[in-house]
């Protein structure tokens, strides 16, 4: 088999996450298939797509939240069927209510981080407590830690979920549309917190269905459609830089091999190439570009939100 | 009053009572919080169907329905693990089938009705010297178990999904619970009765819901409302010579009540504060205002006035010298 990524078939000890041609789904029905992927350290990875284009599906499945179908996964270099060290990856899900039925405080939340690291008749101890602060601190809620969690706002609530993954202590955060359904100010808030943990050289999956509130943190932009990866490169290549009002054509995608609705890269920019499983696609080869909203992408700036990924 | 020590069968009624008030609320914590308020109506149902074997067979009524009840427990828990809506019906037959089961056979043996309706609604002081220590020992573990597994019922509870990502075993943790759950209802079956059972498990929540501000209080304060109204609730049926079981639970919603009223009153109360401005950025290390520590707070001054947290928005903390205050602001103390 040739390898189209050199030293790729390999997994380097420095490879987070590695996928090759790996498929996930929900017992016979295949949601994600055919993707390859890897991710390193210090790598903060924007993975985009329209609803039901198996990005979640992706990321659960990375999770141990759904079936491995096929291919081969590796994690920190451990196929995914043999990895027990799940702690390692930090889940901030979407949800929008912290605890609905009960009262319960940030503190209380954020403490469920720490059980992996814990026996299971063990209290918390005092190295406990100080890491499930830290936690806190970072995501400016250190104030809020003996609030009920139903006082606080949507963005304070998605920044307490992610508390708890960092209090795991873990070596990639993977988060479900962290910016998704917050206001503005909340927003703004959560850019601040997801700025100064990149700062931190903090590892990075994020789901989302927006570029533009990361765009100054991401090293790299992966897109998804029909369950494929469509798109992986630097966000630059995404679109044109700067131009944030104009139309935001779809990513790149995957030449005719999947019959692709969107052009390469940005209508009117220069011609470029995107790179994937080592296949060139030239812009203007196949120009059956579909619009911009067939993927379902919010363009860069818009505030549609209200979008929840199965 | 205290002449009930007096009497032998009242002073296991009361420690029963003290045992069953501990254990039920602790359990039922995390059925409210996982929105299963009623599996323990369900499992007293599938007991009763344990109890009415135990009479055919000769056998202690509270060991085949103990069987009978963590069966259907851990049945139960397998079946929600498996997410099918053909379930929740599977779940309805059995429940039902249990009590039904219970009552053909129960009236069929030499028994008679008043086994029935003790075990249905309870009849604390016909408990045995060795059915309170069957009682204490199963109430002990159940509360020791619930206390220590805390923190992880509450996870698995609180967000299954994380709690798998994070490699926690939910299906044991949740199966776990269920077991407990039966184990309480059978322990609880002669103090509150089978009918009863699950109001003793969740009426103190509710209540201790309405005032606690963490899980951690919620549970304390379900406990000590569960232990008060057992104790109570077996005093005064003694007293009016009413059942225990449905003395304690009336008790126990009379306590609802107040609870409900007080917060009522303390939301008028809290309701005197004077909210901030909205603004739409977030207070915090980044928004660039200076924070002041006050109390136990942070305010955060906002051209020049103080903003403080208070649930979703901020509360103007105004009646400071240091803080040049907008004059025609009246001073008002916002109530934390």
């Amino acid at each position: 088999m040739t390898a189209p990524h050199p030293g790729g078939r390999q997994a380097r000890p420095d490879e987070i996450i590695a996928l090759r041609s790996a498929s996930f789904g929900y017992a016979d029905r295949t949601v994600v298939s055919g993707v390859d992927l890897t991710l390193h350290p210090g790598e903060v990875v924007a993975l985009l797509g329209a609803n039901g284009s198996g990005k979640s599906t992706l990321v659960k499945g990375l999770l141990g939240l759904n079936d491995h179908l096929g291919g081969s996964v590796e994690l920190f270099g451990t196929p995914l069927r043999r990895f027990r060290r799940r702690s390692l990856l930090g889940y901030v899900p979407q949800r929008h209510t912290l605890s609905g039925t009960v009262a319960a405080t940030v503190t209380e939340i954020v403490a469920a981080g720490r059980l992996p690291h814990q026996g299971l008749l063990a209290r918390p101890s005092r190295e406990d407590r100080r890491i499930i602060g830290e936690s806190l601190e970072l995501v400016g809620l250190a104030d809020r830690a003996r609030d009920d969690v139903a006082e606080l706002s949507g963005g304070q609530q998605r920044r307490v979920l992610i508390a708890r993954a960092l209090a795991g202590r873990p070596e990639v955060l993977v988060m479900d549309e962290p910016t998704a359904g917050v206001d503005l100010g909340n927003q703004r808030a959560l850019e601040a917190v997801l700025a100064r943990l990149a700062e931190r050289g903090t590892t990075m999956l994020v789901v989302t269905h927006e570029v533009a509130p990361l765009r100054s943190i991401l090293t790299r932009v992966v897109t998804m459609s029909g369950g494929r990866i469509t798109f992986d490169g630097p966000a630059s290549r995404l679109d044109v830089a700067g131009d944030v009002t104009g139309d935001w054509v779809g990513p790149g995608a995957r030449g005719g091999h999947d019959g692709h609705a969107h052009r390469h890269g940005q209508r009117g920019g220069p011609e470029h190439t995107t790179h994937h499983d080592g296949h060139h696609h030239d812009d203007g080869r196949h120009d059956d570009a579909g619009t911009s909203t067939s993927l379902g992408l919010t363009h860069p700036g818009t505030r549609d939100r209200r979008t929840h990924d199965a | 009053m205290l002449e009930l020590l007096d009497y032998d069968f009242m002073r296991r009624a009361l420690l029963a009572a003290l045992l069953v008030g501990c254990a039920a609320p602790l359990v039922g914590a995390f059925l409210v919080q996982r929105g299963l308020s009623l599996v323990g109506d369900g499992l007293g149902h599938v007991a009763f169907a344990g109890v009415a074997i135990g009479v055919l067979t000769g056998t202690q009524p509270v060991w085949t329905a103990l069987l009978a009840a963590v069966a259907a427990a851990v049945v139960i828990e397998l079946v929600r693990a498996r997410g099918r809506t053909s379930g929740d019906v599977a779940l309805a037959v059995m429940f039902y089938g249990g009590i039904a089961f219970g009552v053909v056979v129960l009236s069929a043996t030499t028994a008679g009705s008043g086994a029935l309706t003790s075990y249905l609604f309870g009849a604390i002081t016909t408990t045995t010297q060795s059915d309170i220590v069957a009682f204490a020992v199963l109430a002990v573990a159940v509360v020791t178990l619930t206390w220590v597994l805390r923190p992880r019922l509450f996870a698995v509870a609180n967000d299954p999904e994380y709690a798998r990502a994070s490699g926690l075993p939910v299906l044991g943790l949740n199966i776990t619970l269920a077991v407990l759950t039966a184990v309480t209802v059978v322990v609880s079956m002669r103090v509150v009765g089978l009918l009863l059972i699950s109001a003793l498990m969740i009426v103190p929540n509710a209540a201790a819901q309405l005032l606690a501000r963490s899980f951690r209080g919620m549970m304390l304060l379900a406990a000590a409302i569960g232990v008060a109204c057992s104790l109570g609730g077996v005093a005064a049926s003694y007293a009016l010579s009413t059942p225990s079981g449905g003395t304690i639970v009336l008790l126990a919603i009379g306590m609802f009540v107040a609870c409900a009223v007080g917060d009522a009153l303390r939301r008028r109360l809290g309701a005197r504060h004077r909210p901030a401005e909205l603004h739409d950025h977030e207070h915090g290390p980044d928004c660039g205002h200076d924070a002041v520590p006050h109390d136990d707070h942070l305010d955060y001054v906002h051209d020049g006035h103080r903003h403080a947290h208070h649930g979703d928005h901020y509360d103007e903390h105004s009646d400071h010298a240091s803080v040049a205050d907008a004059p025609e602001r009246p001073a008002g103390r916002a109530v934390q």
